[in-house]
């Protein structure tokens, strides 16, 4: 149900059933279930890269999208990595809106929204959270984006590790939330 | 970016970034693998002849090469998992060393231990102290 802008009230209007419905009780289904989109990517693999820029992980089945009704989007994503085993590696994160260009590489951080050290073949648990403000009403997308600053990294999504303690979906949701 | 999209087949990314690398130079940022298959991500100034050569390097890829670095990561692993210490918890190994000590009867038997021994040792603190191998 889309969420229509609230009507004002006048002293003395009659309330109808019209008005009601469509500022009360659609608004109120509205705000029960905001635009949202969830994946639980089993991508039967692992994913790989060895970008030194930021890439895409699958614009295909790690991209939420959503339309949204005007303003602030909570973007979240959870999932668990290694590091080929050469040498210390490092991973860095950030997210694509509608296809366009890594966000935070964009505004000047080199190393994206943030990075950290992924120094082990033990998978390591990365949790992000974003939260997009004023995004205009319309159709969006929202894609993982990822880079290493040497070797390659892996992003755990199967069911079929040969280690079952390496068995973990990619999650990514998209939720409006104003 | 140019991406290169080309159907899955097994390969050892590090060593094919590096072959890219050696390739195209510059041009090569990377390679990502996922449910499109494999994908080589060169700059905006790559030309159709360089993504030609690319996909002639993926095609020319031993799945089963690796770098320099990961023949040298293997060949510490392959000599640690045969030593005399894999598999043993730290007490036994303070007992078999201190055996093999006590039991040295000349500077040579300890010179030819602590050559099997010193490297595997620093090799294996280094890898350890920075999380890089579940030995």
């Amino acid at each position: 149900m889309a969420w229509t802008t609230p009507k004002t009230w006048s002293v003395d209007e009659l309330l109808s059933a019209a008005n009601y419905n469509t500022h009360i009780r659609d608004n109120l289904n509205a705000l029960k279930a905001p635009p949202s989109h969830v994946i639980e990517r089993d991508n039967t693999a692992l994913y790989s890269t060895t970008s030194t820029t930021m890439v895409a992980v699958d614009t295909t089945n790690l991209r939420a999208s959503i339309t949204t009704t005007g303003g602030d989007v909570w973007v979240h994503f959870t999932g668990t990595i290694h590091a080929d085993a050469a040498t210390g590696r490092r991973a860095y994160f950030d997210l694509s809106i509608d296809g366009a260009a890594a966000r935070y590489v964009g505004q000047g951080y080199a190393g994206g929204y943030c990075g950290g050290a992924v120094t082990s073949t033990i998978a390591q648990l990365v949790s992000i959270d974003w939260l997009i403000t004023g995004l205009a009403a319309g159709a969006h997308t929202f894609d993982i984006m990822w880079m290493a600053d040497a070797g390659t990294l892996y992003l755990h999504a199967d069911k079929v590790d040969a280690l079952a303690s390496n068995e973990q979906p990619a999650v990514l949701w998209a939720r409006e939330v104003s | 970016m140019r991406d290169v999209v080309a159907e899955f087949k097994p390969f050892n990314p590090t060593r094919l970034h590096e072959e890219l690398l050696a390739a195209l130079g510059g041009l090569a940022v990377g390679v990502s693998s996922g449910a499109s298959g494999i994908t080589l991500h060169l700059t905006d100034e790559a030309t159709d002849e360089d993504e030609a050569t690319a996909l002639a390097v993926l095609e020319a890829h031993d799945p089963l090469a690796v770098t320099a670095e990961q023949a040298a990561m293997l060949q510490f692993v392959a000599a640690w998992r045969g030593g005399a210490l894999i598999g043993k918890t730290p007490a036994q190994i303070y007992q078999v060393l201190g055996a093999q000590i006590n039991g040295w009867a000349s500077l040579a038997d300890a010179k030819a231990d602590l050559r099997d021994w010193l490297p595997l040792i620093g090799a294996a603190l280094w890898y350890l102290l920075r999380g890089e191998l579940d030995l």
